[in-house]
């Protein structure tokens, strides 16, 4: 009845996992307390859940990613803190079956289920409102992405509580991987949370790829878009292609698991090594997909806070471009020491180093954009700071391991941990960090409180450098990664320098968590009247903040970069339409959900060899998209005379702001910016 | 969103054309594995045996024709799905998805033959005799 499912999937004897489950537990009671004690179900179910606004999608999209955030940092405590305790005979406080989720969970969370959602939710909020757009190209599918990346997340957070998570690492690596080394349900779950939300991501790929290419503001030709649209349209393609790489290769792994196939076991014609190959397919195209959107990010925030058009914009879209053309073509640098001919390996070493062409003229790019611009030290603008030495450092030490020979040295050492976390903080989480604080006061409205944010940088920062920087010389000191215990006693200073650094950044989280309180506590004060916080250069700042469902009344039309910028010099941004058109708009459907749920259980049954509970889960699924798409009406109108309505209230904002103004070239710059 | 135009919009004899050629060629590709897994276990009267299979009783060509087979009909199914489900053409209205199909290609000839090149290179590293090695040879 319930296969493989029985009341000992639950450990109640390890004290730290039921803690955890009991912080979830009082966390998610609280939250589900406080909807009913306010009447906000019918509001969230109306407003959010069934929503295909594409803001409203990207704000849960970023929702999800800051809480996944929280789990995924609490096991990077945990791991820090086991390290720093358990060396010679102090066995630390986790067991090394413990240790070995506990890693593994933690990459799988940070790559799939924090920093994806973050930069989805970054493309949905901002691109279509950068190109001037009223929606996506696919509302729907959009949502189903949503829900559907949910439902893995929640599978990793329910294989807390029940059974256990893969002990393989991120990575998942057969034959330890296969059934005959872990007969738990463990690598099951890593499986089917990657199945969910690697198509999530595939069909997000697909829709952000047909959104910025179908078409834009009338004028904005590919070489006038905005440079995060850029780098999300690459990122798009680079989803497109590489997703699926990844989805056939748990597939397989899985029908290896399931129905006793041999594509990757030891014998009966397996072969372990097409699955390293496979996974980094799809691997090495993701750092990308991570990183580019940050890229982004700064080229979107460095022009702004210096004030200057970004320099260099056609060589940024071409590096971006060649990029991630590049980024399919490295993949083996991730297995050098598989035991490739030297020929492979420096092919593949000479492309890696290729890589850096490209990125060091973005690096280029932004220092000359600062070059002689007025900078204004905003939050967002200090995580772009700080992104460019430290990811120039990580990038120096990717050099390294792209010659083969040192990588055959240093690989699976705690210098390979090092590198990658230095690409990827500063990388991908500052620049997504930078993007949060940019983009939020168009999403919400208000701006997010700047003293705070600093505390939350430096907090970062420092801390970063702390637990990364002893790491690589522990590599160099021949220490590998993924240990649960070592014996050599030397290490442990640098260990628990690095368990100090990972406390500092536990601070800084802390500090976004209070920073998020007190700007909700004091948004009248921060609030964002005319749409454009920062003195803004691309059409997302045309509109108000938040917009409203139909983002611009009328579609402004484009000349040349930093559009919004050109309107304002010209004097035409805040001119009131003579008229109004009806606006058609993708209708709310709870589908999304209702498919993004049955996924959830179609995973979990399939888990826990559940077969009927997969099978009404798959009808359901099935059952979903039919309904869905037999239904032909599901747009809704607005009527001119509405959409007059909203925007006389915005016009009537925007002349009250003007004449509160004491002086200033432009209505939107910001008092609380000029005045430093 | 504007009504889809009558003229434009592919009749539904594309669909089912391209349903069943679809069909018959996922058929074609189990029936060449079956019947060649059949015919080399010997089970079946050579007589029986409706492609050349007799040779892979005997031995002389076992798995090659097969795969090969394989290959060509993944080939055609893919043709299909592309002209018949997708629409995918090669007059000028149709310019960005050429475009993309041909960079699809184009990362697809990157992976596959990425792929096949490490492969191969790491299979002439193997143990001669061990299990890994023998499979692709």
């Amino acid at each position: 009845m319930f296969g493989k499912l029985t009341l000992q999937a639950i450990s109640y004897d390890n004290l730290i996992v039921m803690g955890g489950i009991g912080l979830m537990l009082v966390a998610a009671l609280t939250l589900l307390g406080l909807i009913t004690y306010f009447h906000k179900w019918i509001y969230l179910w109306n407003e959010w859940l069934t929503s295909l606004d594409h803001k409203k999608i990207g704000i849960m999209y970023i929702i999800l990613a800051l809480v996944m955030l929280l789990r995924g940092f609490a096991d990077a405590v945990m791991m820090r803190t086991q390290q720093a305790l358990a060396v010679d005979t102090n066995q630390g406080f986790l067991t090394p079956h413990h240790y070995d989720q506990i890693f593994s969970a933690h990459g799988t969370i940070m790559i799939i289920f924090m920093a994806m959602p973050f930069l989805t939710g970054l493309i949905n909020i901002v691109v279509p409102l950068q190109l001037g757009k009223r929606d996506v190209a696919f509302p729907f599918m959009n949502a189903l992405s949503l829900w559907l990346t949910v439902a893995g997340a929640l599978l990793v957070m329910v294989s807390l509580a029940i059974g256990e998570f893969s002990t393989a690492g991120w990575s998942g690596y057969p034959p330890y991987s296969e059934i005959e080394y872990s007969p738990g349900v463990g690598v099951d779950y890593w499986i089917w949370a990657l199945m969910l939300s690697g198509a999530a991501s595939t069909m997000t790929g697909i829709n952000f790829l047909v959104t910025i290419l179908l078409d834009r503001a009338p004028g904005m030709t590919l070489m006038l878009m905005p440079l995060f649209s850029w780098t999300a349209l690459c990122t798009s393609i680079l989803m497109t292609m590489a997703f699926p790489a990844l989805t056939v290769v748990t597939a397989l792994l899985g029908l290896d698991r399931y129905l006793g196939m041999h594509f990757f076991s030891n014998g009966n014609g397996g072969n372990l090594m097409n699955y390293v190959n496979l996974f980094w397919i799809w691997g090495h195209p993701e750092v990308y997909i991570l990183i580019l959107p940050a890229f982004g990010i700064f080229s979107e925030v460095i022009s702004t806070f210096s004030g200057k058009r970004l320099f260099g914009y056609k060589s940024l879209v071409y590096a971006t471009i060649v990029i991630a053309l590049l980024s399919f073509t490295v993949w083996l640098h991730h297995f050098f020491t598989m035991g490739a001919s030297a020929n492979v390996n420096a092919a593949f070493g000479i492309a890696t180093m290729v890589i850096a062409v490209p990125t060091g003229v973005k690096i280029f790019d932004w220092l000359l954009t600062m070059y002689r611009g007025r900078i204004r030290f905003t939050v967002p603008m200090l995580w772009a700071l700080a992104f460019l030495p430290t990811f120039a450092i990580g990038g120096a030490t990717g050099m390294l391991l792209a010659v083969p020979p040192v990588d055959f040295m240093v690989h699976n050492s705690e210098f390979l941990v090092a590198h990658f976390h230095n690409m990827l903080i500063p990388g991908a989480m500052f620049g997504f960090l930078s993007g949060y604080t940019f983009w939020f006061p168009k999403a919400f409205g208000f701006r997010l409180d700047e003293n705070w944010g600093k505390l939350a940088f430096w907090n970062w920062l420092v801390g970063f450098y702390l637990a990364f920087i002893p790491l690589y010389y522990l590599g160099l000191m021949g220490m590998p990664r993924r240990m649960q215990h070592y014996g050599n006693p030397e290490w442990q200073p640098f260990l628990i320098v690095a368990a100090l650094g990972a406390f500092l950044i536990f601070i800084g989280i802390n500090c976004l968590i209070i920073q998020l309180v007190v700007s909700i506590w004091k948004r009248h004060e921060n609030r964002d009247a005319i749409g454009d916080p920062w003195d803004g250069r691309s059409l997302e700042w045309a509109t108000s903040s938040p917009p409203p469902a139909y983002n611009f009344a009328v579609i402004p039309e484009v000349r040349c970069i930093d559009a919004f910028m050109d309107m304002k010099e010209k004097g035409v941004a805040y001119v009131r339409p003579t008229s109004y058109q009806a606006i058609y708009l993708p209708r709310n459907t709870g589908l999304g959900v209702i498919f993004g749920g049955s996924a959830f259980v179609f995973g979990f049954a399939m888990i826990w060899h559940i077969w009927w509970l997969a099978m009404a889960a798959g009808l359901a699924m099935l059952a979903a998209i039919i309904v869905h798409s037999f239904d032909d009406d599901n747009e809704n109108c607005m009527s001119a005379a509405e959409i007059k309505l909203i925007e006389d209230s915005r016009f009537r904002v925007l002349s009250e702001a003007k004449q509160t103004q004491k002086n200033g070239t432009h209505l939107s710059i910001n008092p609380l910016v000029y005045q430093e | 969103m504007k009504p889809i135009s009558g003229e434009n919009h592919p009749v539904i004899a594309t669909y089912l054309t391209g349903f069943v050629l679809a069909l018959l060629l996922t058929l074609l590709a189990f029936g060449l594995v079956i019947v060649g897994r059949v015919c080399s276990l010997g089970l079946i009267d050579k007589a029986l045996c409706i492609f050349p299979c007799g040779e892979v009783i005997t031995g002389t060509m076992p798995r090659n024709l097969i795969i090969v087979g394989v290959i060509v009909l993944a080939i055609l199914q893919i043709s299909v799905h592309l002209g018949y489900f997708l629409h995918l053409s090669f007059g000028s209205p149709q310019n960005w998805n050429l475009q993309a199909f041909l960079f699809a290609l184009f990362i697809i000839i990157i992976m596959v033959g990425g792929t096949l090149w490490i492969m191969n290179d790491l299979n002439g590293h193997m143990l001669p005799g061990s299990p890994v090695g023998a499979a692709y040879k």
